[in-house]
């Protein structure tokens, strides 16, 4: 149940108890008095049946002498020498009053008293109309009335998700005006997602600053490397230069994707071989070899950037030759790209939230800078394509790409204009 | 699941106010019930005690006021009964059953002419064709003063009510001693 039914319902339920509560009393009250009445006319009839009685010795008003049928508490009141009056019970209910009029004789009167007075019952029924009427229309009332906080809480959630989902803090939706709690929300929500996104450029400026001001002095080190005199020497600072040469690379590549500077730039290849290229390039690079390429139905021709799947592929297969086991299995069905190790899979953190940069599911440092799959996710992003990591049947890690199916894959003679896609941002 | 726990706790306390609530109208109703009940105990009846105490109080000057009043200005017999009595404080309309008696009869003037003042008709329960459980308020007036048995007695009496009627006549004129 949504805000507004809570509210609504709570405002319907104490109505309803003070409209039950006073009803009870207005019932009560009016039963008192009706009584009282009944109780103030007899006495007064019999105050005047009294008064007949002394001065002519004879009944009026429908007084009786001794009474057989005179209640006995009121019976035990008048033996005190006491006048009394007296509601019964009991299926006949009467009201009576009564006076000792000397001589052990008792002066009583009595008038039919019904449980049921009309006058009541109809009190009753316009209290329970009005009552009913009353919780209605608060109900009511009270749904408008949360209806509008509700619908202010909704916008300021369906701005704060436009934010999640990456949009820019839209200041009009979280910034309406008042001074209550929900304006005050979506102003805290607003200027959440202002200072967030003011450290999320920060970092991004802070990546691609550090990894232009490396790539030159890299450079530098890779071609004076090659003037060192000891060939072993010469070796170890090459081999290290070129890591920190591809670290660099990927960082701006990284940087650039997170820009989202990126676009495509589409043509029509047919997947299978575009795979199969992609993998004789790969085998002996970067430790990837043993890697079995299976075509599954028909190869299909697909609209995309060549350069980037290569980019997506290269890296989950690096990524399999350096935590998982051979051998790697490369399956081609349709427009998706299955790549399969037999090593122990994934880390879970990476299943469920993505890769993370620099984090590695080696313990040690020095086998990989964990920036591969970053990267493949942000390539795969400027296809328009999905990356998925899980795990496979019978152990080990799966990466699954699906690249988009082009639009017009019925006519691929018109599809080798390039067109360019702008990457959404990471 | 702190959040959820803390939600579920909530929710027991809402259902826990909600009984709560429930609880105390139901016992109010029980206790409000038995309180009319206990209404029905034994009342004061402060009308007729007070006319048992002025005739307590009366019956010794009763026969003074007779002695000295009587015979200069004339008094009314009830139904036909007794002695003329001046200035009654209650007399009887309908005779053969006593159904009807205009009471707490307060005289505004009483000449030996006829007498005019106010008073309450009572409408016996078991009168036909009245409205049972009312007092009717009216005007009172009292003419056609005649010798009766030695004695100078006022023959017929108006009533004009002054509100409802009890048989919806506005005046109504009886033929008294």
């Amino acid at each position: 149940m949504g805000i507004r039914g809570r509210i609504a319902l709570a405002i319907s339920f104490v109505t309803a108890l003070a409209v039950v509560v006073l009803g009870v009393a207005v019932h009560h009250i009016s039963g008192m008095e009706r009584d009282r009445q009944a109780l103030a006319y007899q006495d007064g009839l019999l105050s005047s049946a009294l008064q007949i009685y002394q001065r002519d010795g004879t009944l009026a008003l429908g007084a009786q002498l001794d009474d057989s049928t005179l209640p006995f508490p009121l019976e035990r009141a008048v033996a005190k020498g006491q006048s009394g009056t007296y509601i019964s019970g009991g299926d006949d209910p009467r009201v009576w009053a009564a006076t000792p009029v000397g001589d052990d004789k008792v002066l009583s009167i009595s008038a039919s008293y019904p449980d049921r007075d009309p006058l009541q019952a109809a009190l009753d029924k316009a209290l329970v109309v009005a009552g009913a009427a009353t919780v209605a229309l608060m109900a009511v009332v009270a749904w408008f009335v949360a209806q509008s906080l509700s619908r202010r809480l909704r916008l300021s959630a369906a701005a704060a998700r436009r934010i999640a989902s990456g949009e820019a803090p839209d200041a009009d939706a979280l910034h309406a005006g008042g001074r209550d709690e929900v304006a005050e929300l979506g102003r805290s929500v607003h200027h959440m997602a202002m200072s967030l996104a003011a450290r999320v450029s920060a970092e991004r400026q802070f990546t691609a600053d550090v990894a232009h001001e490396l790539r030159t002095p890299v450079a530098g080190l890779v071609a004076s490397a090659e003037l060192l005199p000891h060939p072993r020497a010469v070796e170890m600072v090459q081999e290290r230069a070129q890591t920190m040469r591809a670290l660099v690379e990927d960082l701006l590549e990284v940087s650039r994707l997170d820009a989202g500077v990126e676009s495509a730039q589409l043509e029509a290849v047919e997947l299978p071989s575009l795979v199969h290229g992609i993998v004789k390039r790969a085998r002996g690079q970067r430790g990837v070899n043993d890697v079995a390429v299976e075509v599954i139905g028909e190869g299909r021709i697909v609209v995309t950037d060549a350069r980037r799947v290569e980019r997506i592929l290269v890296n989950i297969l690096a990524n399999a030759a350096k935590h998982g086991r051979p051998p790697i299995e490369i399956t081609v069905e349709g427009t998706r790209i299955v790549v399969r190790d037999h090593g122990d899979g994934f880390p879970p953190g990476l299943v469920d939230q993505g890769p993370r940069r620099f984090r590695t599911a080696a313990p040690e440092r020095g086998t990989g800078h964990g920036l591969g799959l970053t990267i493949a996710v942000g390539q795969a992003a400027v296809l328009g394509a999905r990356l998925a990591f899980g795990e496979a049947r019978g152990g080990g890690a799966q990466a699954v790409l699906d690249l988009p199916e082009a639009e017009d894959e019925n006519e691929p003679e018109q599809a080798p204009c390039p067109r360019a896609v702008t990457a959404p941002g990471p | 699941m702190t959040d959820r726990a803390v939600a579920r706790w909530a929710g027991m306390r809402t259902v826990v106010a909600i009984l709560a609530g429930m609880a105390v109208l139901v016992l109010g109703g029980v206790w409000l019930a038995n309180a009319t009940d206990r209404a029905h105990g034994v009342d004061e009846a402060p009308k007729t005690a007070a006319a048992q105490k002025s005739r307590a109080a009366g019956r010794e000057s009763q026969v003074e006021v007779e002695d000295s009043d009587s015979r200069e200005v004339p008094g009314v017999r009830d139904c036909g009964v007794g002695e003329p009595v001046p200035e009654p404080t209650i007399i009887t309309l309908d005779c053969s059953t006593a159904g009807r008696v205009a009471s707490g009869i307060q005289w505004d003037q009483y000449t030996a002419a006829g007498a005019a003042g106010s008073g309450v008709v009572q409408v016996s329960s078991g009168a036909a064709g009245a409205a049972a459980g009312k007092s009717f308020p009216a005007r009172l007036r009292l003419f056609g003063p005649k010798e009766v048995d030695g004695l100078v007695a006022f023959t017929a009496l108006e009533v004009t009510y002054t509100g409802a009627t009890p048989k919806g006549e506005h005046t109504e004129v009886f033929p008294i001693a």
